[in-house]
């Protein structure tokens, strides 16, 4: 939406990761920019990727903001989330704690882009570790039902299963959502002009 | 005086938009503050002038507490009623100029008379405009609904020095408001210019520019040298306090008046020292950047005479004073080099990052610089498509960088390790090469074993086999480089003894929790013990808590401690590996 005037560039999703530390957001989103794994933990305070893909056909921008997930960066987070277009909240399936902790994100996500249905996707990462799983599944799907009917998808950063997947369900998801975004502004736009047109008739 | 304002308006219509009421005022105080010829012709009505506004004044500080504005009013126009909050936005930022540009009345004064006692009304006239900027600001957020730049309720001009350079950082660490150095900049690459601070630029392009600094936007018109000229005047006059403050202005002034060179010097230095941090450097790089306007005294037909004439009123000093400080100021501010800024990288322009790991560092620091400025900016509400733009770009260049970073870390780690290797057998091998060296100073057949390794790097540099680099005898780094070799090496072993002990203490943890996984049982049998009754459960659970904090404390003490002991032994060790080397 918000893409520079110059040379009808393609289309830019802003997504943003969220979720407690440790969960893998970075982990995520490098395996999606670079196809690496890092394994050494390293707190984020905030990283910025941006990356060429073909979306459906179609080459699209993504932008992805890798937030911290300690409670020490909130000061700043505010003004990331405002500014993003689609939200991939990960908690570990390996850790309740962090599963906890997504109703609490959700919730600031709400409060300051305003809008029950900004595109969404909630991440249980780190299905590789399935063994040491401590949130169940059915759980997780109850969640995602609560808070309308969010996808649910499992993620593992490390053997990259369904990573592409979670970026690209959100790209489409903010795709339809600025499609949809668009033809209701122009649709509202004729309305004002035909009422206009009324007055000067009137 | 009037002329002048109504011939403002013709020629640029729109430029009082807001504010035509107060157009006679302002021009009277702008013309003047414009010109400073004029400005000494008119001192004697600026000085009835400014007895009137001056009761005004005190009359607005006083009366209103909350309606500032109305203050401010009030003294220019005390017939108007208080009309301001309507205002649309640009004039605010005129309104503060307007009150800033008293100062060089007050200048004038004070010079003209050169009379101390003066001085105590102007500090009075400085707090009222304090106190009035400060509820301005109040006044303008609280109206923030109507105003919608940055530059409106947040100026870079009118406000305290430390303010501004606050809000328009220059992010090399230079601490100086992006305006000023971008002018002092200009103005250095034009020393030759015979304009110099004589010609006045255009008066709506500096209120343009003005502005666009305010809104921190990108400037995308070159500067010329008027208008650069009178841009850095204009912020340096809109300054609510002098530059050498209000508290420390006279004693500064007593300093021109002492007879001895070498003493105004050492006063000088003394009371420069007692200044702001932010006011030094401005001082600083002004002084520095005159007295090189005057070096090209040949060229731009400006001495020292003239330009101090010229800039005292504005810089609020007397012109002798001025002289003063400039003809010191290669020695007062030696330390200072006026170099050009360059602004952080933005990704649209020059997607090259730098190649090397300071360079990266340094660049990092600006972004990082910038990207902080971004965030306080957005939280002072101002969130606009383009800010949320440089947010995300910026925050991309930064973990680019980190990413760059991390690749030159890994590949020096790994390099690190290998020298380390070596290094233990090596020490040992210098002790043996050193005597011969000792023998031919200027790098003669002696160091031809060590040089051998690499040889292409002539006798400059060269690297002894175990990885030292090395200097030529004679250079006057030599030891330097030697001993900081040597310390890096001894620090880059407590790494790894700190490493190996981290690891030790994870397999530890880990095996911990293995047992703790499988004795969950034993946790209940210590819960059934606590039938002791509330309050002694109570006191006992307040004095481990005591205690667990102080032993905290006491292992943190002793953690540092260690921390300590370890870099001395290091220093030790250095020293006792340089006696060796060295002999």
């Amino acid at each position: 939406m918000s893409k520079k005037p110059s040379s009808s560039p393609p289309s830019l999703h802003k997504v943003i990761m969220v979720g407690s530390g440790g969960v893998g957001k970075s982990a995520l989103t490098l395996q999606f920019m670079y196809d690496e794994f890092v394994e050494d933990y390293e707190p984020t305070k905030a990283d910025s990727y941006r990356k060429k893909v073909v979306l459906d056909g179609e080459e699209v921008q993504i932008d992805i903001l890798d937030t911290a997930g300690q409670e020490d960066y909130a000061a700043i987070r505010d003004n990331y989330f405002r500014s993003g277009e689609g939200f991939l909240c990960v908690f570990s399936i390996t850790d309740d704690e962090s599963f906890q902790a997504t109703q609490e994100f959700r919730e600031q996500i709400l409060r300051v882009k305003n809008d029950e249905n900004i595109p969404f996707l909630l991440v249980g990462n780190k299905c590789d570790l399935n063994d040491k799983r401590k949130v169940p599944l059915s759980e997780c799907q109850a969640r995602a039902q609560q808070w309308g009917g969010v996808p649910y998808v499992e993620t593992s950063a490390k053997t990259r299963e369904n990573v592409d997947k979670v970026f690209f369900d959100l790209m489409r998801e903010i795709r339809s959502r600025k499609t949809e975004d668009s033809s209701k502004a122009s649709g509202r736009a004729k309305e004002r002009k035909k009422r206009k047109l009324k007055c000067t008739l009137l | 005086m009037d002329d002048s304002s109504s011939q403002d308006e013709h020629e640029f219509p729109g430029l009082y938009e807001k504010g035509k009421k107060s157009n006679q005022d302002e021009s009277i105080i702008e013309s003047n503050s414009n010109d400073s010829f004029e400005k000494q012709k008119k001192s004697l009505k600026n000085k009835a002038d400014k007895k009137d506004r001056q009761s005004y004044e005190t009359l607005g500080a006083d009366s209103d507490e909350e309606t500032t504005e109305g203050g401010s009013k009030l003294f220019r126009s005390p017939s108007k009623s208080k009309k301001s909050k309507t205002f649309k936005f640009p004039t605010s930022s005129k309104k503060e100029k307007r009150e800033k540009s008293r100062d060089p009345e007050v200048k004038d004064i004070v010079d003209s008379k050169e009379k101390k006692g003066k001085d105590k009304h102007k500090e009075k006239e400085h707090k009222e405009k304090e106190k009035k900027e400060k509820k301005d600001k109040k006044d303008k957020s609280k109206s923030g609904n109507e105003v919608f730049e940055l530059g409106d309720i947040q100026p870079i001009f009118g406000v305290s020095l430390g303010l501004s350079v606050e809000r328009s950082r220059c992010h090399d660490g230079v601490k100086l408001p992006l305006v000023v150095r971008d002018c002092i900049d200009y103005l250095q690459e034009n020393l030759t210019s015979e304009q110099i601070y004589k010609v006045e630029g255009v008066k709506t392009r500096v209120q343009h520019l003005k502005k666009i600094y305010n809104n921190r936007e990108a400037r995308n018109e070159e500067f010329d040298v008027p208008t650069a000229s009178s841009l850095l005047k204009t912020f340096i006059q809109e300054l609510p306090e002098p530059i050498l403050t209000t508290e420390l202005i006279t004693r500064f002034e007593e300093v021109s008046s002492l007879p001895d060179v070498t003493q105004q010097a050492k006063e000088l230095e003394q009371l420069i020292e007692q200044l702001p941090k932010c006011n030094q450097v401005l001082l600083a790089w002004l002084s520095r950047h005159f007295s090189e306007v005057i070096n090209n005294g040949k060229a731009n037909k400006m001495n020292a005479q003239n330009l101090s004439v010229l800039l005292s009123p504005i810089l609020q000093m007397s012109h002798r004073l001025l002289m003063i400080i400039l003809c010191h100021a290669e020695t007062l501010f030696a330390d200072v080099q006026l170099h050009k800024y360059i602004p952080p990288i933005a990704a649209s322009t020059s997607p090259n990052l730098p190649e090397t790991v300071e360079e990266i560092q340094f660049e990092l620091r600006k972004q990082e610089s910038f990207l902080n400025q971004i965030h306080s900016e957005m939280n002072a509400g101002f969130v606009t498509k383009k800010r949320e733009e440089d947010l995300w770009e910026t925050q991309r260049i930064i973990t680019q960088l980190k990413r760059k970073l991390r690749t030159f870390e890994k590949k020096h780690d790994s390099m690190q390790k290998s020298m380390d290797a070596d290094a233990i057998e090596e020490t040992i091998d210098f002790t043996l090469r050193k005597p011969e060296n000792d023998e031919n100073p200027v790098s003669g057949d002696g160091t031809e074993d060590s040089k051998e390794t690499s040889d292409e790097n002539s006798d400059k540099i060269y690297m002894m086999d175990n990885g030292m680099i090395m200097l030529p005898k004679d250079h006057p780094d030599y030891a330097m480089l030697i001993k900081l070799q040597l310390e890096n090496q001894e620090l880059m072993n407590w790494k790894q003894q700190l490493q190996s002990k981290i690891s030790l203490e994870r397999a530890e943890c880990v095996c911990l929790k293995t047992i703790l996984d499988n004795q969950q049982p034993p946790v209940a049998n210590t819960n059934e013990n606590q039938n002791i009754d509330e309050s002694e459960y109570e006191k006992l659970i307040e004095h481990y808590m005591k205690e667990n904090s102080l032993l905290e404390q006491k292992r943190l003490l002793l953690a540092k401690e260690i921390f300590d002991e370890n870099l001395s032994l290091i220093q030790l060790q250095v020293e006792l590996a340089m006696k060796q080397f060295l002999h």
